[in-house]
């Protein structure tokens, strides 16, 4: 009886989400091109796989989308760390409107934060060129999205704007949930505010810290908006993830099995850092039975 | 050791004057029991002379130091909370250290300490357990370990006994008066019970709606309380006050249902003072129950019986007021009965009802 | 570290401290988007003066007129140069018309948020309210959707759209979308549906409610912030979905929702970045404007669906 409720989210979901993936798993098998049906479709085993992962591109795309993973979700981790503990320590009033600020770059859709910043990166016009060369820091504007090493930082800068306030609003979170009496505990007992931070604060704030962070890389080894934006991939093939290169696969080259291989890649390492996630977090999923 | 002394300190949120210029005296070597209902600032109090509250205006002295616009870490003080507040992540031996390791104590120093405090708390078999393997009990005394194992100048406790239940807050309770005692470090302890507050205290300072209502020992202020909120805050059951008129041409008061003639005492006191309204105040434990009537004596009907088992509650009826007095246990009383009441002189207060402050406060003290 | 409950005596110096990291933070937060909005009151063509004027000395809303189709793009330079070369023959170009794709963005939202609060509503209820066999694997299968990535299921549900014949409307956006935001959805719900009191549902049960009936007058009636507060994360979450709208509208600018346009803007008009800025300004202006009206829900909504189950 109970079930009936659930049923009609369930089936809404397996047939949006898991059944798809099953089809794209058998995509990956075949040599399968978007206009040509099935009739012409070839079962090709793992050929596609090992195609693409001897291809070069896919080498740079696996790296690039590793390597912005790792720098997006730390530098994120650490500025949102900072306004986190500095919207936490001001005034309540400021806090009150810090925490409003910080919910903004969340609010906006990825694509229109990379059109945002292309714009800001503009080789001719952009302000960072303009800001870099009026203090004397360069004498031209640097080509910051095409440039292969600028445009591959210009992307990270771009996501850590996006996502590092929404980092600050979940430590921020973390922090207040530390009871108030723990704090001034600490200060009572002597301890001065590095000394509290260090041996108080951040090991009770560490199980958000790494939530956060699991969380945030789920997110970050899908990355497709701010490369598609930014850069299209660009210059050649160096700001692509294997998330543009699916997507490219699919709908550029209709290429739906090559394609299907890299979305399974982005499947098979989202699944392992979500495990890791899942198990972190499950234990809170309660219910009355 | 040392006194704590605060001066004029006042505290003002937004449209609330949580302290209302307090000066008092913690003695050195002393426990003192700040007491009052919730929301009468006495946790605000405790927690300015932690440094975790800034005061708007007046001082604070700790020992000879001033220590208002010092940092708590730098006021050299340790503080038990009502929730505890032990560090989760940490065992209990890393709790008691901590304030040692804040203040940069040698290793080998900080061990023995530990191991010293933990054994007069008798918690040395728990030194490796965190704290939420602990008892309610056994949190509680790795608080008060943590507290005196830096030796502070001050002890602050802010209701530390609520979160026990019943019985173990009795045993607590006891055992922290004997701690005290033995360590006679000046302590300062919040609680809103008044009994607690009766048995462990060297002093009270009753307090109400940010202002202190009285100072003194526990028996004084039951004795001879101050103003109608001190009467009826100590003693439990609260004292029982009644609306009468003071008429001189009787010599008597007039109650809703009854007269009652005053003694020389009395009518000494009151020899400045023109007819008008009293507050009659008499503690419960000093009402006499009787079957019969004879003069003097104040009609009453029997309203609700509670058997104690020492003895018997008892609410009576005078007019449309409500009275509580005690009769032995195996009394013999129906509801509706009628009975008479004694009160006996020397245990009756008047307050005015204008100022609330007690008549007979300057004659008794 | 100060978590500060104080807020008596604050020294000169502290307030100075707070003010200066207050005001980074804002800067931090707001600053690229205060440079599009500046840029959008720019007059075409002065976006690219070196150096660029903090705010345009003479603001203009032609952008805006040119991407709400009030203005012809092309229009103002087609004149300028008919006047230098003594011509009067204006080369317009077809209108653009934003609102289109503002209009598009709203239908999905708004039915993905409808769509999925009822179905997740319904799941939220049995969760947090019945009981039943599998009801912890079935949370299971729900949450877990809701962490996989978009780019495993575009290609299958681009053919199935293709089957359908639902390619290049807007229905091809709204049923994936209401998939793709249950799970966050239902989460939010079960919380929020927990915390009533029981009490309520005993007492409509021996009334004799039955439970759809107990899910429709109880429950739904007493839920609406927090059936608002997990719409607004299912509008702005199909508000910003670009992937899938991007392959089923396949170019089609009557279908396209705001992400796809502005994208194809900024391709068809690589130049006019005032117009761009503008059209940005105007649809993350709703965004925003949502996000700091509910910030509080925002926030919880956030929290909950990440860190703090």
């Amino acid at each position: 009886m109970a079930v009936l409720f659930i049923i009609p989210a369930l089936l809404f979901v397996t047939l949006f989400m898991y059944y798809p993936i099953l089809q794209t798993f058998i995509y990956s098998l075949f040599s399968l091109h978007r206009t040509a049906d099935w009739l012409h479709a070839q079962f090709v085993g793992l050929q596609n796989y090992i195609a693409v992962m001897k291809s070069e591109a896919f080498r740079g795309a696996f790296g690039f989308t590793l390597y912005y993973t790792v720098m997006t979700v730390f530098f994120e981790l650490a500025i949102g760390l900072g306004m986190a503990i500095a919207t936490f320590s001001v005034h309540p009033r400021l806090r009150g409107i810090l925490r409003a600020v910080l919910v903004v770059p969340w609010a906006i859709p990825p694509i229109v934060s990379a059109m945002l910043w292309r714009w800001l990166f503009h080789a001719d016009a952009g302000i960072f060129g303009y800001l870099l060369t009026a203090t004397g820091l360069v004498s031209k504007p640097p080509a910051f999205l095409t440039d292969p090493t600028l445009a591959v930082h210009s992307i990270i800068v771009a996501s850590v704007w996006k996502n590092a306030s929404m980092m600050g609003i979940l430590l921020l979170a973390g922090l207040a949930s530390i009871p108030q009496d723990i704090y001034d505990a600490a200060k009572v007992d002597g301890a001065r505010t590095w000394f509290r931070f260090r041996r108080v604060t951040l090991p009770l704030l560490l199980p958000t810290i790494l939530v956060t962070v699991l969380f945030r890389s789920l997110w970050a080894l899908r990355m497709f908006e701010e490369s598609y934006g930014l850069t299209g991939g660009g210059p050649g093939t160096t700001t692509d993830t294997l998330s543009t290169f699916a997507y490219k696969y699919f709908f550029t080259y209709a290429r739906f099995g090559v394609g299907s291989a890299y979305a399974m890649v982005i499947f098979a390492m989202v699944v392992m850092v979500a495990i890791v996630y899942v198990n972190r977090v499950k234990g809170n999923l309660r219910f009355k039975e | 050791m040392s006194e704590v002394y605060v001066e004029e300190v006042c505290k003002q949120y937004r449209d609330v004057q949580a302290l209302d210029s307090i000066t008092c005296t913690f003695e050195d070597g002393q426990l003192t029991v700040l007491v009052g209902p919730s929301g009468c600032g006495k946790t605000t109090l405790l927690r300015t002379i932690a440094g975790l509250i800034e005061p708007s205006s007046g001082a604070i002295y700790i020992g000879k130091r001033r220590v208002d616009g010092i940092p708590p870490w730098e006021r050299n003080i340790a503080m038990v909370f009502q929730s505890y507040a032990l560090y989760p992540h940490m065992t209990v031996f890393k709790n008691i250290a901590f304030p040692l390791e804040a203040t940069r104590t040698p290793k080998d120093e900080i061990k023995r300490r530990v191991v010293e405090t933990a054994r007069i708390l008798q918690i040395e078999n728990l030194l490796d357990r965190k704290p939420r393997e602990l008892s309610g009990g056994q949190m509680q005394r790795v608080a008060l370990g943590r507290a005196i194992v830096r030796k502070p100048e001050v002890f602050l406790m802010d209701e530390p006994l609520s979160n026990l239940d019943a019985k173990l807050r009795v045993v607590m309770r006891a055992e922290l008066k004997h701690l005290q005692t033995q360590l006679g470090v000046t302590t300062i302890y919040v609680t809103h019970d008044q009994a607690e507050a009766m048995t462990l205290a060297d002093k009270l300072i009753v307090m109400n709606a940010g202002r202190i209502q009285q100072v003194g020992r526990p028996e004084e202020l039951y004795r001879n309380p101050r103003n109608v909120f001190v009467a009826g805050f100590i003693g439990s059951p609260p004292m029982n006050f009644i609306e009468v008129q003071y008429d001189p041409a009787e010599r008597a008061l007039i109650g809703p249902d009854f007269q009652y003639p005053l003694g020389p005492r009395w009518l000494d006191l009151l020899r400045n003072r023109p007819a008008g309204t009293l507050i009659l105040g008499i503690r419960p434990e000093s009402i006499q129950v009787i079957a019969s009537p004879s003069p003097g004596m104040v009609p009453a009907s029997v309203y609700v019986m509670e058997q104690l088992g020492r003895e018997i509650l008892l609410d009576v009826k005078i007019g449309p007021q409500t009275l509580r007095a005690f009769v032995p246990a195996d009394t013999r009383l129906q509801m509706g009965q009628e009975v008479w009441l004694q009160f006996q002189e020397e245990a009756l207060y008047l307050f005015d009802p204008e100022t609330e402050v007690s008549l007979s406060w300057q004659e008794r003290q | 570290m100060n978590g500060e409950l104080s807020n008596g005596r604050r020294s000169l110096k502290r307030w100075l401290l707070e003010g200066l990291v207050t005001l980074a933070i804002i800067g931090f937060c707001l600053g690229p988007l205060y440079w599009i909005f500046a840029t959008s009151f720019k007059p075409m063509g002065t976006e690219y003066v070196i150096p660029p004027e903090f705010w345009p000395s003479k603001p203009t809303l032609q952008a805006y007129a040119v991407i709400l189709g009030i203005q012809a793009p092309g229009a103002e330079r087609a004149s300028q140069e008919g006047a230098l070369k003594g011509t009067t023959e204006i080369k317009a170009s077809p209108h653009l018309n934003f609102l289109v794709p503002v209009r598009n963005s709203l239908i999905v939202s708004t039915s993905v948020s409808a769509g999925a609060l009822l179905l997740a509503s319904l799941a939220a209820y049995a969760i947090s309210r019945l009981r039943f066999r599998w009801k912890i694997q079935s949370l299971m299968v729900l949450w877990v959707a809701g962490l996989l990535p978009a780019v495993i299921v575009i290609a299958p549900t681009f053919v199935l759209m293709r089957s359908l014949n639902l390619l290049r409307t807007l229905l091809a956006m709204i049923l994936p979308n209401i998939a793709y935001n249950i799970p966050l959805t239902t989460w939010l719900l079960a919380v929020y549906f927990a915390q009533l009191p029981w009490e309520l549902e005993d007492a409509a049960k021996m009334d004799g409610y039955r439970p759809l009936q107990i899910y429709r007058k109880v429950i739904l009636p007493l839920s609406t912030p927090g059936l608002f507060s997990a719409g607004i994360f299912a509008f702005l979450g199909s508000w910003g979905e670009f992937m899938l709208a991007s392959a089923v509208t396949m170019g089609v600018a009557e279908v396209q929702t705001v992400p796809v346009a502005i994208l194809n803007l900024s391709f068809e008009y690589r130049y006019q970045w005032t117009w761009i800025s503008a059209a940005i300004c105007l649809s993350v202006g709703l965004m925003v404007l949502i996000a700091l009206v509910f910030q509080r829900w925002v926030i919880q909504g956030l929290t909950a669906g990440s860190v703090k189950y």
